[in-house]
């Protein structure tokens, strides 16, 4: 019994690696067959990279870092959240840990400012010494920006608010006990290259992967190899584990190039873990590898295959806040976008790379987990129903 | 003189009469049409087993049926004594099908693909080696085995698709069509092979479109239309049960009619048949004889035997025997397939 078995699974490991070398091989030759996964995905990506980087600069993220971590400091934290969220939702507020890293992280990235709120806040208010404020540092760039002064205004109001129910001091601005020192400003516009850069990167890799998915099933049936497969005594799992494997290869192999030429050109660190980024990229890959393999099953053609597979990259692109934002475009953006796999990849690859947060990290694994495990079973299941009827 | 070879071979494998494929009242149904009907046949081990007929009368249906890539209707089919579906992954590896379509990897070389193929049925890297040599050489391929399969010709494509599909040493060969528009030197090359096949154990299911290609290399026939229109049996067996009888033309001198050389023989050989004179000129007669076809090969030597014992001087002979080509036009009609 366990002989046989172990018979079985060499036989299954043999097919497996007789199908991955002829793939591998097969694009290796044929540089038309290569060169159409990779070449026409990303001459659009960049096409709309370098639109974005005209159109749509600005992105509305403020970094607060409470050093004073008091309960005056956390009470002023809650008024500008209210604020920056009432004004316009897509502004959002950030918890970072210290300024150190928050200051990095502005030169860095795309942050539209900073709001700092240093250690002794409290005391200064509470002090009873006149004169002695609590003082909150604003770091903001892009100030000429409409939008960023309109922030400023509510901030200014966020500040007054505070001051008036505090009730420390009805009288003249001069007894209000905390200011607003705007402490710096860039009259340089705030380039989201970084996190488009990424938008795309994620969204490239994942593309290809589909691509050599469906190029590799479509290209099967195109030269009617399939036939032969089909009636082979090859195990349907290993010819469907191959197609798969060798798309997340090839996918991963350009995804990790164009890591380098990005990290080269736009300097982007990843201060993530390189194992999350690694098994959230293979998840993704599988995922729409399967769709792949799916949709190279229903057209049957290669040309057909690249057009659909090039017509969905930018579909996921899309609902996967490659093209702005998710909040921006819309609550129902945000609503659609979370039945896009590659919506938690982008998250977790911007998160890993980009942002000091990790707390949604888990469940968006999970997520990825389950899709994975699904698609690949559904597509597995049509494939072996329909693909092997030649 | 070959059908005198053919039989010996048919009745030599008559003690090997075992059933290898069998079709039991067998009805296969698409959604929009009826593609089988009734069918019942079984083939023998180590025959050539020829199915003909015309466009869309369910031969790639029949070959489909048999290795389980699709489902009867109605009625049975059997392997080797079992049901192809239910049994399908143990009968893949018995099979060895050579489909009608060029289905082999283009940008792979010739021997790659056969590589390829002697993988997927877990060949020993040793064995497989060493037949894929082998048939290379055997089918001319092997100074071009290296070479990628996209600059083939067609010829070398079917050839390089019948080879891969005896790699695995397959019990059953199915050739779905196999000479579909090849050279004549090709097909030649393709027939010797596939008559080689019964003398190594292998039972050949054929399917062609080429009267001529199941005349040469079938052992049994059935011609197929949607259902059995014809057989199984042997060519001669159905030429001689459609066509019963051929026809001899000769054209002689009237003299030699007078010495009654030709009378005699022909009173003597072929009592009974119909025998018409034309005058063709002045000095000349047209001889037309009619007579059963299974005589044909019995006749015809006896005659040429007796005419060059006379010295008698024929102008011109005409053998008008019905091939299986005009058994098919009698019995599909004439008019054109889609």
């Amino acid at each position: 019994m366990r002989d046989r078995m172990r018979n079985q699974i060499k036989v299954w490991l043999s097919n497996f690696a007789a199908i991955i070398r002829k793939d591998l091989i097969s694009t290796k030759r044929v540089k038309k067959y290569f060169f159409s996964a990779v070449i026409p995905p990303l001459v659009i990506l960049i096409m709309f990279t370098a639109f974005l980087q005209v159109s749509n600069p600005e992105t509305y993220t403020v970094m607060v870092v409470d050093e004073d971590n008091t309960h005056l400091s956390g009470v002023m934290k809650g008024y500008l959240g209210n604020i920056t969220s009432e004004f316009a939702p897509w502004f959002e507020v950030v918890n970072v840990r210290s300024y150190n890293e928050s200051l990095k992280l502005l030169q860095d990235y795309r942050y539209l400012g900073l709001i700092y709120i240093p250690a002794g806040f409290q005391s200064n208010i509470t002090s009873g010494i006149p004169g002695l404020k609590g003082t909150i540092f604003l770091i903001v760039q892009n100030i000429n920006n409409d939008y960023v002064k309109n922030y400023m205004q509510r901030l200014d109001e966020a500040v007054l608010t505070f001051n008036q129910n505090l009730h420390l001091s009805p009288g003249s601005v001069d007894d209000f006990k905390i200011n607003l020192d705007l402490h710096y400003a860039i009259d340089q516009p705030v380039s989201s290259l970084k996190m488009i850069t990424l938008g795309v990167l994620s969204i490239y890799g994942i593309i290809c992967g589909m691509l050599f998915g469906a190029l590799n099933i479509a290209k099967e049936f195109e030269d009617l190899t399939i036939i032969e497969i089909a009636n082979s005594p090859v195990s349907r799992t290993a010819f469907l584990a191959s197609k798969q494997l060798i798309a997340v290869l090839l996918g991963g192999i350009i995804f990790l190039i164009f890591a380098i030429l990005m990290f080269i050109l736009t300097q982007i660190q990843f201060r993530g873990s390189f194992l999350i980024i690694a098994l959230a990229f293979t998840l993704s890959t599988l995922i729409h590898s399967g769709i792949g393999c799916l949709i190279g099953l229903k057209l049957k053609k290669t040309m057909p295959v690249i057009l659909t597979c090039i017509i969905t990259s930018m579909l996921l692109w899309f609902f996967s806040g490659g093209f702005a934002p998710l909040k921006i475009l819309g609550d129902t953006v945000v609503f659609v976008s979370r039945f896009f796999p590659s919506t938690y990849w982008t998250e977790i690859l911007v998160s890993e790379t980009l942002f000091p947060i990790t707390s949604y990290l888990l469940p968006r694994i999970t997520i990825l987990i389950i899709l994975c495990i699904a698609i690949t079973l559904i597509s597995w299941y049509i494939i072996s129903k329909e693909g092997f009827k030649q | 003189m070959r059908y005198q070879k053919m039989i010996e071979s048919i009745s030599s494998n008559s003690n090997k009469n075992d059933i290898i494929i069998e079709f039991n009242k067998v009805f296969k149904k698409y959604p929009n049409v009826m593609a089988l009907e009734d069918i019942s046949f079984k083939i023998k081990k180590g025959e050539i087993f020829c199915l003909i007929g015309p466009n869309g009368a369910g031969k790639s249906t029949t070959v489909k049926l048999i290795t389980g890539q699709i489902a009867t209707t109605n009625g049975r089919v059997y392997v080797n004594e079992k049901d192809p579906i239910k049994n399908r992954k143990e009968l893949l590896g018995i099979f060895g099908l050579v489909p009608q379509e060029i289905a082999l990897y283009t940008e792979l070389t010739g021997r790659e693909n056969l590589e390829f193929h002697g993988c997927l049925y877990n060949l020993s890297k040793e064995i497989m080696n060493q037949k894929i040599d082998q048939l290379l050489e055997l089918a001319g391929l092997a100074n071009r085995q290296k070479d990628l399969v996209k600059t083939y010709s067609g010829g070398m494509k079917r050839r390089l698709q019948l080879i891969r599909a005896l790699l695995h040493e397959p019990d059953i060969v199915i050739l779905d069509e196999p000479t579909l528009g090849v050279d004549v030197q090709s097909r030649n090359a393709i027939h010797n092979y596939i008559r080689e096949l019964p003398s190594k154990g292998k039972t050949v299911v054929l399917t062609t479109n080429y009267m001529e290609e199941a005349e040469r290399l079938a052992d049994r026939v059935v011609i197929l239309d949607g259902k059995i229109i014809e057989g199984p049996g042997r060519v001669l067996e159905i030429q001689e049960s459609v066509f019963p009888n051929s026809i001899i033309e000769f054209k002689i001198q009237h003299d030699l009619l007078k010495d009654d050389f030709i009378n005699k023989f022909l009173v003597e050989n072929l009592s009974g048949n119909i025998i018409s004179e034309k005058n063709v000129s002045d000095t000349h007669i047209l001889l037309q004889i009619v007579f059963n076809t299974p005589k044909i090969d019995y006749i015809f030597s006896e005659f040429i035997s007796y005419i060059k014992a006379h010295g008698i001087k024929i102008e011109e002979f005409t053998l008008k025997r019905p091939n299986l080509e005009d058994v098919f036009l009698k019995l599909t009609g004439k008019e054109f397939r889609e």
